[in-house]
């Protein structure tokens, strides 16, 4: 067990790009490529899961841990591990690439192989973010992330507007691409100041203040922009509505939220505790102001992929909200929000999707009626966007309720006032979008599909039944994923105010998020 | 009130309550604290009695007369907990629930035997062909109206007692409360006249479009039936405890909430308390009867001093369908600006012109370089061969800049 504990990172990583050069490699045939690319996603998956049976919240630090030296000089590590925080993020990026293979299964036609090698290459790249502890390498896997992903925009773009998917790409890859050059001269800054690439090493050496005083808030600086156009943050995120709209859904599904939220906290929060403090109050109004603007423009969009495009730039202040009142509740809401996030998007991805194959369109307004005739997927639509919403049961609630509590006590009142409006805001645009396409009389190219093949086929269900019970049981029994979220974000919280009162034994499930 | 009736009665008799009147008597301890806040709970609840009960007289559709009605005596349930009657409150809410219940379910079988039928115009003599129905029904009314011995007489009586005893302004509040209970009397007569009593105007009332939408579908019905056991049975059960839900008495229903919500006021250790609360019962009564008096001189019998009045005073009933324009108010203060701001200031300036704005920029300074390093590659093999003889001689000068530099 402890031979496979120290290569089941590797063997995680290796799998996808070995998947890719298979499918690469073989002829292009589009059920052998797609064979292929699910087979050994779901062997990911699967290697995956062997992080949380045999994680131990109760140890300090990584897990899983393999070191070995890369290069000499430059000194760049193979370091990998995992902790509380990115363990539950590789958990669900193993589990989100299954679930995008069979949501490409039928819109993918042509070029399948240039799709699916690029796919899994995806895969590793966005795998080694989560879990690269040597910075060069996390550069190398961040940047890794950026190229397939504006590569298959362009290629595999529903091209809604004229040449919108090409367009999408270039936006999207100068967005992320152009701040990542600030990020490699930060991370080298540092490397000539300390000598090392190490995770842990740099995090002791800022900690104990050797560095010279100016630089390093540049430097935070840096690093706060790569990440914060990744998120997005409000401001930044001009790059969404349109990836969102003409990505095709394996990748629109994983393009936004994770990959950025957990570098802020691990590399932002974590690295520059002291930088992060300062840039804080800017970051908490931003969040905040952004709940309510994209829930407010969530609400006036015509085309649903916009729709969720604004509702996800809303929900996703949420996580940066709870991220930066350091509190532990709220990293804790954030971390657990960031996982609901992909979990609800995809599902959601994956909802319009069906909804566009079927009607080739995705204005709402031409939508109506549709519950009478697709019940399974009206159904599995509300779900998602009660979910969304943050209803008591399902997940949503608790990543909304932990970090508005923390908000609450540990911030002002005022700005988790403006977030509690945008739950309300989330509720109007959420609601509204199911009623006008699932309710009321039904429309024309509703009535003018008169076959039975509407409703979610045998595939689709299979994608959209385990997400949907996930979320429910994220709804009811956070504490499987909390205690262990807790162990990672702890170091990066404030230290808790000594407790006065007694806390009452009673709510479970709060009691995780502890109170600061 | 939209969704299907059992779902109406379920919401109407138990979610609508419990979100606000179990709230506060809940969190009656902060409430407590207040006395002001205490003060606009009983002025919201006393006014949104009356403001309901006002919409309810007017309403067509057999639903919508019993929403509104649920609105009327929610506020009464507030007027309860405004005046720190908790115990009142909650028993209100309990007799409510079977009443209300009764009253939705009774109104499904009603639209049940109509095929879908629910406009009150279009009603009409139904009392011998839903016996069951009907009878069932009476004890709901009876309940609602507050007469003796039924279930709401007992809680709504608890709240206006204790409403008298609060003070200045708790008297204000009770006559509204008054005012209120005869509106209520007087509506769910004038409901069940209509329904139950009279010829069947299921023709008379076909051509004239006056319902909702949908019940013209379902005009061309059969005779009106009764409804299966299988819901009426749940009719009987509710008509029983909406007669004798009310007979716990508020004494022993506070004393079992008592360590909840602080003891119950009791009138018999109050001054003069039991002959105030049997005088303040008899006036009750003495109004629910008087409602049902001038709904039966309206709707009673066929006559047209119902609509002489809505004409005489076309404002006031104008006002009342429109529901006082709540609806419209919201919409023009709330929903209306907020999409408008959306769309034209948030869509327009924040997403149109500074995200996009910054988008094009960046593209912009992209394809400028995109097409200052075009021009590098011509194709032409003769600036290519310069261009190399450039860098050649460039790096020969810096070797040799660097060796002479080392020497």
């Amino acid at each position: 067990m402890e031979f496979t504990n120290s290569i089941i990172l590797t063997q995680i990583l290796v799998t996808p790009l070995v998947g890719a050069l298979l499918v690469a490699l073989l002829p292009d045939r589009r059920s052998l490529s797609r064979g292929i690319a699910l087979t050994f996603s779901l062997l990911t998956f699967f290697f995956t899961l062997h992080l949380p049976v045999h994680f131990n919240p109760t140890l300090p630090g990584f897990q899983f841990e393999q070191d070995i030296p890369w290069l000499v000089s430059p000194a760049i590590q193979y370091h990998v591990g995992v902790d509380g925080l990115s363990l539950w993020l590789v958990v669900l990026t193993g589990l989100l690439a299954p679930i995008g293979v069979l949501a490409s299964w039928r819109t993918i036609q042509t070029r399948s192989k240039v799709f699916y090698s690029l796919f899994l290459v995806q895969q590793t790249a966005m795998l080694g973010v989560f879990v690269s502890l040597d910075l060069m390498l996390y550069y190398g896997f961040w940047e890794l992330s950026l190229v397939p992903m504006a590569i298959l925009i362009a290629m595999y773009g529903r091209n809604i507007t004229e040449n919108g998917g090409p367009r999408a790409a270039l936006r999207f890859f100068l967005y992320t691409f152009i701040p990542s050059a600030p990020l490699l001269v930060a991370i080298l800054w540092l490397y000539a100041k300390t000598g090392s690439f190490s995770f842990t090493t740099l995090q002791g050496v800022v900690a104990s203040g050797t560095l010279p005083a100016g630089p390093p808030c540049w430097v935070a600086l840096a690093f706060l922009l790569a990440f914060a156009v990744k998120v997005p943050i409000l401001g930044l995120h001009g790059w969404l509505p349109d990836t969102f709209s003409e990505a095709p859904v394996a990748m629109a599904m994983v393009v936004a939220g994770k990959l950025g939220l957990y570098s802020l906290i691990r590399f932002h929060v974590g690295l520059f505790p002291t930088q992060a403090r300062q840039a804080a109050p800017w970051l908490i109004a931003l969040a905040a102001i952004g709940i309510l603007y994209g829930a407010l423009l969530a609400l006036v969009q015509k085309d649903f992929w916009k729709l969720l495009a604004y509702g996800t730039l809303s929900s996703l202040s949420f996580c940066t909200l709870g991220i930066y009142g350091f509190t532990l509740a709220g990293l804790d809401g954030s971390v657990y929000q960031t996982l609901n996030e992909g979990i609800i998007g995809a599902a959601l991805f994956v909802l319009l999707g069906v909804l566009y194959d079927r009607f080739g369109t995705s204005q709402i307004s031409t939508f109506g009626g549709l519950a009478q005739r697709t019940p399974s997927l009206a159904a599995l639509f509300v779900i998602a966007s009660l979910a969304m919403i943050g209803l008591p049961m399902l997940n949503g609630f608790i990543g909304e309720f932990l970090v508005l509590s923390s908000t609450f006590s540990a911030v002002t009142w005022g700005w988790a006032a403006a977030a509690t409006i945008g739950v309300v805001l989330s509720a109007a645009y959420m609601l509204t979008l199911v009623q006008r396409i699932f309710y009321g009389p039904p429309s024309g190219q509703v009535t003018a599909n008169p076959g039975p093949a509407l409703d979610l086929n045998m595939r689709e269900k299979l994608i959209l039944y385990p997400l949907a019970t996930l979320m429910l049981i994220m709804g009811i029994f956070p504490n499987l994923w909390l205690s262990g979220i807790q162990s990672g974000v702890r170091s990066v919280a404030n230290p808790p105010a000594p407790v006065v009162m007694k806390q009452a034994p009673a709510s479970q499930s709060l009691q995780a998020g502890g109170r600061q | 009130m939209e969704g299907p009736t059992p779902v109406s009665a379920l919401i109407h008799a138990a979610t609508m309550v419990t979100a606000g009147v179990y709230m506060i008597a809940r969190t009656h301890g902060i409430f407590d604290r207040s006395p002001f806040a205490l003060a606009v709970v009983a002025i919201i609840g006393a006014a949104t009695a009356l403001f309901a009960a006002t919409i309810g007289l007017v309403q067509t559709d057999i639903k919508r007369v019993l929403a509104y009605s649920t609105i009327s005596q929610l506020g009464y349930m507030f007027l309860g907990c405004g005046v720190a009657a908790y115990s009142a409150a909650v028993f209100h809410l309990m007799t409510h629930a079977f009443f209300k219940a009764l009253l939705f379910l009774a109104a499904g079988s009603v639209i049940h035997g109509l095929g879908g039928e629910q406009n009150l115009l279009r009603m009409g003599g139904l009392r011998k062909k839903l016996p069951v129905t009907f009878w069932t029904m009476t004890a709901g009314v009876f309940a609602i109206a507050g007469f003796f011995p039924f279930a709401g007489f007992f809680s709504k009586d608890a709240i206006l007692y204790d409403a008298f005893e609060h003070g200045t302004i708790g008297k204000a509040l009770y006559f509204v409360g008054l005012v209120t209970a005869l509106l209520t009397s007087f509506y769910m007569f004038r409901l069940w006249y209509l329904a139950f009593f009279g010829e069947s105007r299921a023709e008379a009332h076909a051509g004239a479009d006056q319902g909702i939408s949908h019940s013209t579908l379902h005009t061309s019905h059969s005779e009106p039936h009764e409804s299966p056991w299988s819901m009426l049975t749940p009719l009987v059960i509710l008509a029983l405890l909406s007669i004798a839900g009310g007979w716990i008495g508020i004494e022993r229903f506070g004393n079992f909430l008592a360590p909840a919500v602080g003891p119950v006021i009791d009138p018999v250790l109050e001054p003069g308390g039991k002959s105030l609360e049997i005088a303040l019962g008899i006036v009750a009564v003495a109004v629910a009867f008087l409602g049902w008096f001038i709904a039966h001189l309206f709707y009673g019998s066929k006559n047209k001093r119902a609509e002489n009045l809505a004409a005489s005073l076309p404002a006031v009933h104008n006002a009342l369908v429109k529901k006082y324009g709540i609806d419209e108010l919201y919409h023009a203060a709330i929903v209306q600006p907020l999409t408008l701001g959306a769309r034209y200031f948030l869509g327009w300036i924040g997403e149109g012109v500074i995200i996009r704005g910054s988008a094009w920029l960046l593209a912009g300074i992209a394809t400028l370089l995109g097409e200052f390093l075009r021009r590098w590659q011509s194709g032409n093999l003769r600036s290519y061969s310069a261009w190399l003889a450039a860098g050649a001689a460039a790096l020969l000068i810096f070797a040799a800049y660097l060796t002479w530099m080392v020497r």
